[in-house]
């Protein structure tokens, strides 16, 4: 069991999981308590020693299945304890027609019968997802065919058809609730699904090579440019705890960080009870400035994801500052502060902003010249040296004139000057990327292709 | 060492789940399991999740289930060790000297003032010398200072305190411990090392209907069914507050004091402000679930 946890604890390490020699030996130490037979025991076990941030936990999760699966668990078991595992259900209801097949699974989860169900599931795995044994592919392929021959959506109707009828009245409510929990059930066939094929390949290839494939990434480090759907909403999910403790550590170092000159009267007051000693002192609370934030970003195809995510951002952190403005652009620029001001919920605004803003003038394409001639034709005499501009894009001008001087106009303005670029900097200045033309008046370019980029660069910022 | 003897408090996670049981804590595997282990290998548990999962709540149940005391620190920007470790009483210092002043040479004075008669205890040093079973409660760890989080380093791996005029107090025994935090900033690793980390997150379906059947008297198994079914897809809303434990409580107990027996679109209208606090939230969830 012990090398199991280090290998473990390896693999975890190679996912990026910080895990230290004192959390690895804690956890062997848990597991000689454990009752090896019962696997939540040993998951929690194993999860409360080796991860200490949440943010860990689904790629333990997907670890632990590999490492753990109950297959190559109970084999282990069986070798330790002499103890029979459960009775193999696999391949008993392999004979039957897919349409039964689907019958029997509805009617199992209808009763709850878990047992079936897996069992079910395996042979469904069997007959659907043609395994090839050796074969060096992930398991979603697998995943795919196996719940596309098992028809999801007929699943779904079965079940919705055979509890409906168990209601008594059609309620409106009653029936959204109803998908929801078939939603839930659903969702509970397909990890079915995706365990019985992860013990599977597990089985043929060995935990090791399974785990490597395994692609584990934090939500901080998932690159906007190539995330797809999904990702963006790991992204967004994560925005939310990141903002706060983010505000927490700025509000923190904004109340400690210099102490205003000592308050004499305070401290000479509080003194009398100590007959006269100033045992305490007491000072002013120091004078804060906030500054003003104009922000620029491109929302064209390419990087409206980074626009979005780092206007959230922005927004989430408005108390910070004494004023936020937003401007956005494609071809043409148009002020977006008021559907922000308007709006209490950041997403609804976002989609405000992409459907009214005025941001096309000729034909789509990045024209990041045009923009600033119309920038600071409209909004120029409104920089002053209490603004900070923030220009958010890829500087990809699709090979349009780049007009620099008027970028050198705003920055003599301002406060100061940054531009966040988010393609890796290496891409700079290669094709129709013109950064280096604008980035001499900037105070800085920062590359920002992950929340963790974006994080530093807001707390620079303060 | 006296824990030796004292042996343990637990026999097995499933004991400790029943013992929080029959104090009305319905644990899941994952807590009961943790709770016994943090027995078993002496560390104290970092509970960490959203606003009102009961992360408090275990730390009572658990002093409530072993016939403990419970010391409980709250943390808050601010606290130092003089909060929560020990504190000289300087003015009974003060006085004393004021009183003594002709009596005792400076040595004796020295020696009288730094000793435990002056000592005030706070919650930390009040755990460690505690002769009576307790366990300990260090709330919201998350808002002090990362340069306070050291003072706590030393208790939660050594179980001691220096104190430099008196020396080291070493424990009597050694508490349960539990840390909560609501994660509004990062804690320091060294922190993390010396814990065991458990997620309390919002229950699953078949968790919940077992906390509503058991808290609200009655309740019908219907209406519990239809109430955690629709607070569980309120919380996959995107809502500024999701609701907590409590609140479904709160609600069921509502819909129970209204004689009604089911959830339908008018009532489940009518006292959604029991579940949601932000107006917006509100609209986004009539917008969102119930209109039709």
């Amino acid at each position: 069991m012990i090398e199991r946890v280090i290998e473990f604890s390896d693999a975890l390490r190679r996912a990026k999981v910080p895990v230290s020699l004192l959390e690895s030996i804690d956890a062997s130490r848990a597991l000689a308590t454990a009752d090896v037979l019962d696997r939540r025991e040993v998951k929690a076990f194993l999860s409360s020693t080796l991860i200490k941030d949440h943010g860990y936990q689904k790629v333990f999760d997907r670890l632990f299945d590999i490492y753990f699966s109950p297959s190559t668990y109970e084999h282990r078991v069986d070798e330790s304890s002499m103890l029979a595992a459960e009775p193999e259900l696999d391949g008993v209801f392999e004979d039957v027609a897919d349409a039964e097949l689907r019958d029997l699974m509805v009617d199992s989860i209808l009763r709850g019968d878990e047992a079936e169900l897996k069992s079910l599931v395996a042979s469904a795995v069997t007959k659907f997802a043609g395994i090839e044994p050796g074969r060096p592919v992930g398991g979603v392929y697998y995943a795919f065919k196996t719940l596309r021959r098992l028809d999801i959506d007929a699943l779904r109707n079965s079940i919705f058809d055979a509890r409906i009828a168990q209601m008594d009245g059609e309620d409106s409510l009653g029936v959204k609730l109803l998908n929801h929990d078939i939603d839930r059930i659903l969702e509970r066939v397909r990890k079915l699904v995706d365990d019985d094929i992860r013990r599977r390949i597990v089985s043929d290839r060995g935990a090791e090579a399974v785990a490597r494939s395994l692609r584990a990434t934090l939500p901080e480090d998932i690159d906007f440019m190539h995330a797809n759907e999904e990702d963006l909403q790991e992204i967004s999910r994560a925005l939310a705890p990141l903002v706060r403790k983010l505000a927490s550590r700025i509000g923190h170092r904004r109340r400690k960080g210099h102490r205003g000159s000592l308050d004499f009267r305070k401290t000479f007051r509080r003194s009398i009870a100590n007959g006269g000693i100033p045992a305490e002192l007491f000072f002013h609370k120091p004078f804060q400035t906030k500054p003003e934030i104009i922000v620029v970003a491109d929302i064209s195809g390419s990087v409206a994801s980074f626009a979005r995510f780092t206007l959230s951002m922005v927004y989430a952190m408005s108390e910070q500052f004494s004023k936020v403005r937003s401007f956005v652009f494609i071809d043409e620029i148009d002020e977006v502060t008021g559907i922000f001001e308007a709006s209490d919920d950041l997403a609804e605004a976002l989609k405000k902003v992409s459907a009214r803003a005025k941001v096309v003038w000729m034909d789509g394409h990045s024209d990041y010249g045009r923009v600033m001639e119309s920038f600071v034709e409209r909004w120029g005499d409104e920089i002053t040296h209490k603004s900070t501009v923030i220009f958010l894009g890829d500087a990809r001008n699709n090979y349009h004139p780049s007009k620099a001087h008027l970028l050198a106009l705003v920055r003599t303005n301002a406060r100061a000057l940054y531009w966040l670029n988010p393609e890796p900097s290496a891409y700079w200045d290669t094709g129709d990327s013109i950064m280096s033309h604008y980035s001499v008046y900037c105070d800085s370019v920062d590359e920002c292709r992950n929340l963790r980029q974006l994080q530093s660069f807001v707390e620079r910022l303060i | 060492m006296s824990e030796q003897t004292q042996g343990f408090r637990f026999a097995s996670s499933f004991q400790a789940g029943e013992l929080l049981s029959s104090v009305g804590y319905l644990p899941s595997v994952e807590i009961s399991s943790i709770l016994f282990l943090a027995d078993r290998l002496k560390k104290p548990i970092l509970v960490e999740g959203p606003a009102g999962t009961g992360k408090t709540e275990l730390a009572k149940s658990t002093a409530k289930a072993l016939g403990a005391r419970l010391i409980r620190l709250q943390c808050h920007e601010g606290i130092d060790e003089s909060k929560a470790l020990y504190e000289w009483n300087y003015k009974k210092q003060l006085l004393h000297i004021q009183a003594d002043r002709r009596s005792e040479s400076w040595k004796e004075v020295e020696a009288n003032i730094f000793s435990e008669e002056f000592l005030l205890e706070r919650p930390l040093l009040q755990a460690i010398r505690a002769k009576d079973p307790v366990v300990l409660l260090i709330d919201e760890v998350d808002r002090v200072e990362i340069e306070t989080e050291a003072l706590l380093l030393e208790v939660l791996s050594d179980y001691q305190i220096s104190i430099p005029e008196l020396g080291t107090v070493v424990a009597n025994q050694i508490p349960l411990v539990f840390l909560t935090s609501n994660n509004t900033r990062e804690l320091s690793e060294a922190l993390k090392r010396r814990c065991l980390f458990l997620f309390l997150d919002y229950p699953d379906k078949e968790r919940e209907m077992e906390i509503v059947l058991s808290k609200v008297p009655g309740v019908s198994k219907m209406l519990a069914d239809s109430i955690v079914s629709f607070v569980g897809s309120l919380r996959e809303l995107d809502l500024k507050k999701r609701p907590s434990i409590s609140e479904t409580l709160d609600w069921a107990l509502t819909l129970v004091n209204l004689g009604l027996d089911e959830v339908d679109e008018s009532v489940a209208k009518n006292t959604l402000n029991v579940l949601l606090k932000y107006r917006s939230d509100i609209v986004k969830a009539s917008k969102g679930i119930l209109s039709s």
